[in-house]
C-alpha cells in the first residue's frame, strides 16, 4: 500500500489514496497546487503516535508537485 | 419473458425469473417524475429520499501505521494532518453538487482493555468544507487529539 506525504503548516500530511485510483493522479488532485510530494511504502512510515515529530527533506528527493 | 417496446422497438426484455427488464441496450434512460424509485428500496411514507454522494471507510491497525481495510466511495483519499491536533481531509473524487452538505462522521478509537478513552471528530465552521474536500478536526479529552482507529464519514446532499 503506497501513501503521499506532504508538507503542510510545519508538519508532514500522510494521505491515504484510494486503491482503486491511480496515486500519481490523486497526488496531483489532493496535493495543495505547488506542494512537492513524496510517494512511499505504507510500511516505510515511521510509528504514528509521533507524527506529528516526522520530518522530511523534499528540496531535491520528491516524485511531483500539486497542480 | 416479455418485451418493453416503443414505437414498434424493442427497448427492453423481461425476465419473468428475476421480474427485471435488461436495459442495456437502450443506453441513457431518463425515468420519469411518476417513476416509483421509493417503491423499488422499500421507502415507504412521504418522507423524501436523499442521495448519499461520497463515503469512506478506513481501519488503522493498533500502530496507526498500516491502513487495514478500505472502502472509499466517490473518495480520491483521505488525509491525515497534525498541524493543530489530528485533522482528518476526505478529498471527493467528483466534486459535490454545492457545499451545503449534510457531513455525518462516526469515527473513534477502540480500545483494549481498561483504556476507555474516547476520541470524537467534529465538522465546524473552523474546518474547510468545500465541494471537493471535507476536513475533520479530532477532539480527545477535550486537551489534545488522538489518531482515529476507525474512520467512517458520508455525505448527503440534494
Amino acid at each position: 500500500m503506497k501513501v503521499i506525504i506532504y508538507p503542510e503548516n510545519g508538519t508532514l500530511s500522510v494521505c491515504f489514496p484510494n486503491p482503486d485510483l491511480d496515486i500519481n493522479w490523486v497526488a496531483q488532485k489532493d496535493v495543495p497546487t505547488g506542494v512537492k510530494y513524496k510517494i512511499l511504502n505504507q510500511s516505510d512510515l515511521p510509528d504514528m503516535s509521533f507524527h506529528s515529530a516526522w520530518e522530511y527533506d523534499f528540496t531535491t528527493d520528491f516524485d511531483g508537485v500539486g497542480a | 419473458m416479455g418485451t418493453l417496446q416503443v414505437g414498434g422497438t424493442t427497448l427492453g426484455v423481461k425476465n419473468t425469473v428475476t421480474n427485471k427488464v435488461d436495459l442495456s441496450n437502450v443506453g441513457d434512460v431518463t425515468l420519469t417524475s411518476s417513476a416509483d424509485i421509493k417503491g423499488a428500496i422499500n421507502a415507504s411514507g412521504d418522507a423524501p429520499i436523499y442521495a448519499c454522494r461520497a463515503a469512506a471507510h478506513v481501519e488503522f491497525a493498533s500502530d496507526y501505521s498500516t491502513q487495514s481495510v478500505t472502502k472509499f466511495l466517490n473518495v480520491s483519499s483521505v488525509t491525515i494532518q497534525t498541524a493543530d491536533g489530528d485533522q482528518y481531509t476526505v478529498n471527493f473524487t467528483t466534486a459535490l453538487p454545492d457545499a451545503a452538505y449534510v457531513a455525518v462522521v462516526g469515527s473513534g478509537r477502540a480500545w483494549s482493555a481498561n483504556q476507555r478513552n474516547m476520541s470524537v471528530l467534529v465538522q465546524g465552521p473552523e474546518m474547510t468544507r468545500s465541494t471537493s474536500a471535507c476536513q475533520f478536526g479530532n477532539v480527545y479529552a477535550n486537551t489534545g487529539s488522538e489518531k482515529m482507529r476507525t474512520f467512517n464519514a458520508a455525505f448527503f446532499s440534494e
